[in-house]
């Protein structure tokens, strides 16, 4: 895949935001270490929901969060700006929740459950928030739920936090051509999972 | 559905997505941008897949914003982590502050020593004695090299740290998740490494150990032996990162992030140190040792096991007894020595061919102690005979 040829839309708003990155991250190896909370602003919460979703434990998914903040603020200086924060910062967090789940693995001998039980949205009340919504979510939940680990990361990273294919990759150490295969899989289950649900697209 | 007519396009159809959001190359885009207007079908499955993305991403943003209620208070998130990552600096600072100050304090003793020796001929000559003398300690004092005076690591932990640190971040980029096998190999594998770097480096940590008990020496007269050791480390790391980069995808294959965990765990307490020693700037380049990796960790086994209580699934008997057998046995005193903590673990561990407490007995090990710790040579043979035997305990009951 030829990456500098690429051109529409998308990728200059993901080669902006590097460059912008990229400039406050040497600011901030230059000692205006106040600006890394422009980072975590900026990612915090997108951050949480990944770890949420790969831990289904909010708590555990805070900690996480916090830890990776850190420990991307200790080696900032190893930051490769050929790809965005996010892409980097994602890889550090899920690093840490692959060791929660690990551990967690085993006190699951101790609780029978599924060490890595995908995380549900629990439904809420309809006060406020459109039914339609709430439905969608739902259903988007737990037709994830039935997808293998490594597909749902996948799809959760490109239609979740519109990671681009290679920054998938990046991000999970294996070739594009395999997240290629693993969305082209995770994709048709979902298809299909949705539609059983009533969930409907047309085009 | 659209797949079946597209069969014989799956070429372009597997080109759409990123076409889609424009990540192909000009080629591939021209490709299938030419494709397109000949196929209806591929014309139809485009369509049909930026419905389904839309759709679906209208899905996650309503899971978001469902979820918006349980979200933490983000502020407070971000002033804990801005509270943690800044108080490196502000020890820097201290650091900064105190060291001049014990450079002025050497510059007064000399001053002291120089009139003694000239006898007192008036405050010029002894200003003018002093200058060159005051700004060569300023440099030293400023220099790259110097680093702070106390908490020196051993030079056997830092080049264990260093090797484990650039796996650790070859795997961080590069782990596939798929495959979560095989962790006691690794682990095995993993601590024979550190412990064969501990011991080709026994040597040069006993030179750091000699230069960490005379800080007075350290501020003016260390600059020889331990660098050119810390620069012989620094070659090492950088062909180590080299070749891991090379190897990068073969790592991910072969090896296994969750005792890269475990790695990193051992490795991060000193990770500041470390780095200021082989030179690399660091934002936290001297702080000291961080936190409390080991208590989060704690805190997840404990919430785990809270919570599968809570939820009633676990089989009240057996599970629960196994739990406070691990509680009461291996808990019991918090506060002692790690080395004392492994070996209660591990003895009961093998005592009761225990596979559970054998596990959490190794990856204490791993986590606390192994390479990193310092531990005289009976009790480092003693505890890796144990985590031998732990070993083998796993090996033989999986």
């Amino acid at each position: 895949m030829n990456a500098d040829s690429a051109g529409t839309t998308q990728q200059d708003i993901a080669s902006d935001e590097r460059a912008e990155e990229a400039a406050l991250i040497e600011r901030i190896l230059a000692g205006e270490n106040r600006h890394y909370s422009l980072l975590v602003e900026r990612y915090q919460r997108r951050l949480y929901w990944s770890c949420v979703r790969l831990l289904g434990d909010t708590d555990e998914a805070e900690d996480v969060v916090q830890e990776a903040f850190v420990k991307a603020y200790e080696r900032l200086s190893d930051y490769d700006p050929t790809y965005r924060f996010h892409t980097w910062i994602y890889s550090i967090a899920r690093n840490r929740c692959l060791n929660v789940l690990r551990k967690r693995k085993v006190w699951s001998l101790l609780s029978f459950q599924d060490p890595e039980a995908a995380p549900i949205v629990a439904a809420r009340d309809a006060t406020d928030r459109t039914v339609e919504n709430q439905e969608l979510a739902l259903a988007l939940s737990e037709c994830r739920a039935t997808l293998p680990t490594e597909q749902r990361e996948c799809f959760d990273l490109r239609h979740g936090e519109a990671f681009s294919y290679r920054e998938i990759a990046t991000a999970l150490g294996v070739p594009e051509g395999t997240v290629m295969s693993r969305l082209g899989r995770a994709r048709e289950k979902m298809r299909i999972c949705l539609e059983s649900k009533g969930v409907a697209w047309s085009a | 559905m659209t797949n079946g007519s597209t069969a014989g396009n799956g070429h372009v159809v597997a080109l759409l997505d990123r076409y889609r959001t424009g990540e192909l190359s000009d080629e591939e885009r021209r490709h299938v941008e030419t494709h397109l207007e000949v196929c209806g079908d591929c014309m139809a499955a485009l369509a049909d897949l930026a419905a389904f993305a839309s759709t679906v991403e209208k899905g996650y943003e309503a899971e978001r914003a469902l979820a918006a209620e349980s979200d933490p208070d983000w502020a407070r998130v971000r002033q804990e982590i801005v509270a943690r990552t800044s108080a490196k600096k502000a020890r820097r600072s201290w650091l900064a502050q105190h060291v001049p100050q014990t450079a002025a304090a050497v510059v007064a003793v000399l001053a002291v020593v120089i009139v003694v020796q000239q006898g007192v001929r008036g405050p010029e000559d002894v200003s003018q004695a002093l200058r060159p003398t005051e700004s060569s300690e300023r440099g030293e004092v400023d220099g790259p090299k110097t680093g702070p005076p106390v908490s020196e690591p051993r030079s056997s932990e830092l080049d264990a740290l260093g090797a484990l640190e650039s796996e650790t971040e070859t795997l961080e980029r590069s782990y596939d998740e798929s495959e979560l096998r095989d962790v006691d190999n690794m682990r095995r594998g993993a601590r024979n490494e550190e412990l064969d770097r501990d011991a080709r480096l026994a040597a040069p940590g006993d030179r750091a150990r000699e230069l960490e008990e005379e800080p007075a020496v350290i501020t003016g007269g260390r600059a020889a032996d331990p660098n050119v050791v810390r620069q012989g480390q620094q070659e090492g790391f950088d062909e180590a990162d080299r070749a891991d980069d090379l190897r990068e995808n073969q790592i991910a294959a072969d090896r296994e992030v969750p005792a890269v965990g475990e790695v990193e765990h051992a490795a991060e307490p000193k990770r500041g140190v470390f780095r200021d020693q082989v030179g690399q700037e660091k934002p936290d380049a001297a702080a000291p040792p961080l936190p409390d990796e080991e208590e989060v960790s704690k805190d997840g086994y404990y919430k785990q096991r809270r919570a599968a209580g809570e939820d009633g699934k676990v089989a009240e008997g057996e599970a629960a007894a196994v739990a406070d057998k691990l509680e009461a046995q291996i808990e019991v005193d918090p506060e002692a020595e790690p080395l004392s903590r492994f070996e209660m673990r591990a003895r009961y561990a093998i005592a009761e061919s225990d596979t559970l407490v054998a596990n959490a007995a190794l990856e204490f090990w791993n986590d606390s102690l192994g390479a990193g710790a310092d531990l005289e040579p009976a009790d480092r043979e003693r505890a890796q005979a144990l985590a031998d035997s732990l070993a083998s305990l796993l090996a033989a009951r999986p």
